[in-house]
């Protein structure tokens, strides 16, 4: 089980990857809403964040308060290296599987 | 601007407690604006309130929590805000000058009594530990329930400690003590009385009194004794002391066979000598009649189990118990909770027992505890300085406990300074206690490093409990107010709790400065009361009872002596021998207090008489004088006989009364007139009452003492004054007076110190009143009443309580003291204790209202 991530932890790294310096709550929020089209409560949201933390794969920093947000710090994310390796890891499985698939998964 | 709601903000910040959720609050925010603008504002409420719950249970929140508990804030950086507090409270003491040095002496005076019983106590818990094995060695007390009350014993029942020695196997040794040991040597003047235990060989095995000399088995021969060091030295000096008499008038010779090497005074054993116990003793095995008898053991058995084995023996004695119409149970005392322990009749030697103690640990912190008080008072006071201070702390992010901390540290130093200054104190007070405190020289109050650890650990509590409110009144003062300078400002009156403790405060001072003028008169009253006999120029020559007759013939042939007479007591002193009168039944006795004098002792002493001479001859009867006390008394004894001036003595002795003495105060006036009897003897006499008419006082004592050296060159003349004497016998209220002195000493400076603090405080909170009082033309003295008008009504109220409940306690206690012989509270000394007290306490006001007052006006308002 080595490096396991959640279907949701892995859309989860790969929007703080795509959001880049922008990757704080709200924002990952709203894009895995709008890309996905699934409700998301802010709860499950930050409890992954958490795990993700925990598990060594993000890390966080304070930035800027905004008046929007009441004057209150965003908090940022970004990948560490050990999640790049996990998502490669999971992408180059899925990519086998996908090769090695005896029926044609082509929608075309 | 669209707020989310506060509502909800509240509860979600109320339920995450201190976990960091800055980012959180944040984002649920930005999502609130994101809705109200795209769904409107009703939608974006309830969702924030759906979020918000989400969250609030969500595994992110418990996470945060989890890790706010785990690290503090200031775990990281721990060392360096120590570092900063320490700079800063030093900063602080050395700063205000005045308030550290108030609240520092008043602190180091409060805390000298309490070191006191601390170190009493430390020792207290070292009592009898020297003993080898001595968790093991038990006391069996007796505890009898008499119809009304209950009594405990630390004696019991001979006939049960012998039954114990044949019947219990767990006991390994065990001893028995009788403490009805009291020979008195003969020497010269009174004789001195010794106290010892009568016991056995295992008392030396059972507790460690090591012997330099002799063995232990004197302690099984009769007529031999053996003696403490201190007492080898005291009767024999350097020559040694084994093998030597000492005459006793009431055991015979004492042969020494055995002296003891010194041993620690912190046992409740006290004794001079231990001897044999007499066989008529040991034979007599008694249930009821058991005072004075100990006994002591050993064993590994459980205190519960033994209890229960020595309560079975003693069912034995029920009947005995029960024809007394009282009851009797046992109970085991481990040796080492005899001190300190409870407070049992017939004690065995020094016990320190715990109420006595608690009543001195009450003292102490009836001392200390004004002065913690004081300390707060002041320390609140000084907010005007400390405000700036505090509110810049806050605004830079200092969190509450942080500001209690520097507070808490600030106290602590200053509790340590004290306790600094205290410690001087301490060693100052220590030989005076020691000198006061019956008992107190078996305490060494001597300084060690465990000592030293509970003094620190001791300030350092004080310090804490004493911050604590200083400390959490400034953390919890808004910033704002603190920047404004408004700390406080709204509070100008002292509160209702200060003031009690201050008019407390006032009370306690002036009832012992009372105290002080009520001994100081009756020590006065005592010593020019007219005892009914002459002390005038009456010279005492205290001397061995075989020489007066000598004596007699010198003192006759000397024209600078007036007349003299012989007495087996000083006159105006206590007296110590006693003997009883019996009914013709031998069923009934009077004790009666004896003096032995010679034919002149009346004359001389101008006693005077109700009826018959002071003569007494020597006729088939033995002739005797009594007092009234005892002509009352005996008269109620003899009804059935025939002649009420015949009357029996001890040992069958019939004697005839040939005078009867109006009642004098032959001892202290803090002794009742006793019951006494004269009696003529030449053998009794140890002292020389001689009068002296003499214009040169050194050339007579010089004569007398020529006189004397002729008789007996080896011995030492020593010749003291009538009146001399007795001043010695009032020397306790010296000691009172001292004791009285000190204390008032500390309540008055404690409660004056207070008393400054607190008008620093008023007249601070009120400059800018006052400078616009002065500004609209008020006057000093109209300023000087407003200033100072609170605390003139606090003392007028502390004179209404303590004048008349110190009238009356003392009162009370002069009369029970002194029955009707008291000088009575003289309200001379009232008054000017109080006028003492009061006007320290008014100086302390002007001094600081005067100081606020000279200032110029303008300086006060333009710090605005």
């Amino acid at each position: 089980m080595k490096g396991y991530l959640g279907e949701f932890e892995e859309l989860v790294l790969l929007t703080i990857a795509h959001l880049g310096d922008e990757a704080y709550g709200i924002a990952i929020l709203e894009s895995i809403t709008a890309r996905a089209n699934r409700s998301l409560s802010l709860g499950a949201l930050h409890s992954t964040l958490t795990r993700l933390e925990e598990k060594g794969l993000i890390s966080s920093y304070l930035g800027e308060p905004t008046a929007t947000r009441g004057g209150r710090r965003k908090r940022h994310f970004e990948l560490k290296p050990k999640a790049i390796v996990s998502l490669n890891d999971m992408k180059s499985l899925r990519d086998e599987l996908w090769s090695v698939s005896k029926i044609n998964l082509s929608l075309k | 601007m669209n707020r989310p709601p506060q509502l909800a903000e509240k509860i979600f910040t109320a339920l995450c407690g201190q976990a960091a959720i800055e980012d959180l609050l944040g984002d649920l925010e930005e999502l609130y604006q994101i809705n109200s603008a795209k769904h409107g504002k009703g939608y974006a409420k309830s969702f924030y309130w759906f979020q918000m719950l989400r969250l609030s249970f969500s595994y992110a929140i418990t996470k945060r929590k989890n890790q706010h508990k785990n690290s503090l804030p200031q775990n990281n950086n721990f060392i360096t805000m120590l570092k900063s507090y320490f700079k800063i409270s030093v900063r602080n003491i050395i700063k205000q000058k005045s308030f550290t040095f108030l609240s520092v002496f008043g602190l180091a005076l409060g805390m000298s009594i309490a070191l006191l019983a601390l170190t009493m106590i430390m020792e207290l818990q070292q009592f009898d530990k020297f003993h080898k094995d001595s968790d093991k060695i038990y006391r069996v007390t007796t505890e009898i329930a008499y119809p009304e009350k209950t009594n405990r014993f630390a004696s019991a029942p001979t006939a049960l400690t012998y039954l114990c020695d044949n019947s219990l196997p767990s006991i390994t040794e065990k001893v028995h003590i009788n403490d009805m040991f009291f020979p008195s040597v003969q020497t010269i003047g009174d004789p001195l009385r010794l106290s010892g235990y009568l016991t056995e060989p295992s008392f030396l095995d059972m507790f460690s009194f090591p012997l330099i000399e002799g063995n232990k088995s004197a302690l099984s021969m009769p007529g031999k004794v053996i003696i403490t060091s201190e007492l080898a030295e005291k009767l024999f000096g350097q020559k040694p002391a084994m093998n030597q008499l000492l005459k006793t008038e009431n055991w015979g010779n004492l042969e020494v066979a055995g002296i003891l090497a010194p041993f620690p005074k912190n046992t409740h054993f006290t004794f001079d000598l231990l001897a044999a116990i007499p066989s008529k003793l040991s034979n007599n095995q008694q249930w009821t009649d058991f005072n004075g008898n100990f006994y002591y053991f050993k064993s590994s058995e459980p205190i519960a189990s033994l209890e229960k084995e020595i309560n079975q023996l003693g069912n034995a004695g029920l009947p005995f118990f029960k024809a007394q119409n009282i009851e009797a149970k046992y109970r085991l005392q481990p040796i080492l909770d005899i001190n300190p322990g409870p407070d049992l009749d017939d004690e065995v030697g020094l016990v320190f027992d715990k109420p006595t103690i608690l009543i001195f640990i009450g003292t102490a912190l009836l001392i200390l505890l004004p002065s913690c008080i004081n300390y707060v008072n002041m320390a609140i006071a000084s907010a005007l300085k400390r405000s700036k201070e505090i509110g810049i702390r806050k605004v830079m992010g200092g969190q509450s406990e942080q500001i209690v901390h520097q507070f808490l540290l600030e106290t602590i130093l200053i509790c340590l300074i004290a306790l600094g200054i205290s410690s001087i104190f301490f060693y100052f007070i220590r030989d005076e206690f020691v000198a006061m405190l019956a008992g107190a020289s078996a305490l060494t109050f001597a300084l060690n490093l465990k000592l030293v650890l509970v003094f620190i650990l001791f300030a350092i509590c004080t310090g804490i409990l004493t911050g604590l409110v200083p400390a959490f009144f400034y953390a919890k003062t808004s910033p704002i107010a603190a920047l404004r300078n408004t700390i406080g400002n709204n509070k100008v009156s002292i509160s209702g709790i200060r003031k009690g403790l201050m008019i407390f405060q006032f009370v306690v001072s002036l009832v012992l400065m009372i105290g002080i003028g009520v001994l100081i008169r009756q020590y006065q009253h005592s010593l020019t009361y007219n005892l009914g006999f002459h002390k005038e120029n009456v010279l005492v020559i205290p001397i061995e009872s075989s020489q007066s007759e000598l004596l007699k013939n010198s003192f006759l042939s000397n024209p600078e002596v007036k007349d003299f007479s012989f007495s087996s007591s000083i006159p105006g002193t206590p007296l110590s021998r006693s003997v009883y009168f019996f009914s013709d039944d031998k069923l009934d006795s009077v004790r009666a207090r004896e003096v032995f004098i010679d034919d002149q002792f009346i004359d001389h002493m101008e006693i005077e008489m109700v009826w018959g001479s002071g003569e007494l001859r020597k006729d088939h009867l033995e002739q005797i004088l009594v007092n009234q006390s005892l002509m009352d008394k005996l008269n109620n004894l003899n009804s059935s006989a025939n002649d009420s001036l015949l009357s029996q003595f001890q040992k069958d002795q019939s004697v005839q009364i040939v005078g009867v003495i109006k009642d004098y105060n032959h001892e202290p006036l803090n002794e009742r007139i006793e019951p006494m009897v004269m009696r003529i003897s030449d053998s009794g006499l140890n002292y020389a009452l001689v009068s002296i008419t003499s214009q040169n006082l050194p050339k007579t004592l010089a004569n007398l003492e020529n006189g004397w050296d002729q008789l007996y060159p080896n011995q030492p003349f020593k010749a003291t004054f009538l009146d001399t004497e007795i001043k010695r016998a009032y020397d306790f209220f010296k000691a009172g007076i001292k004791i009285f002195g000190f204390l008032a000493l500390l309540a008055v400076t404690i409660s004056s110190l207070g008393l400054l603090g607190m008008v620093i405080y008023s007249t601070e909170n009120r400059t800018k009143e006052v400078a616009i009082r002065k500004i609209l033309g008020a006057n000093g003295f109209s300023l000087l009443k407003s200033l100072s008008n609170i605390f003139f009504k606090m003392w007028a109220i502390a004179l209404v309580i303590a004048v008349p409940s110190a009238y009356l306690f003392y009162d009370s206690v002069l009369v029970s003291i002194y029955n009707k012989f008291s000088g009575g509270v003289g309200f001379v000394e009232i008054l000017f204790s109080t006028m003492a007290t009061v006007s320290i306490g008014v100086l302390a006001i002007l001094w600081q209202t005067q100081k606020i007052m000279r200032t110029n006006p303008v300086h006060n308002l333009r710090n605005e």
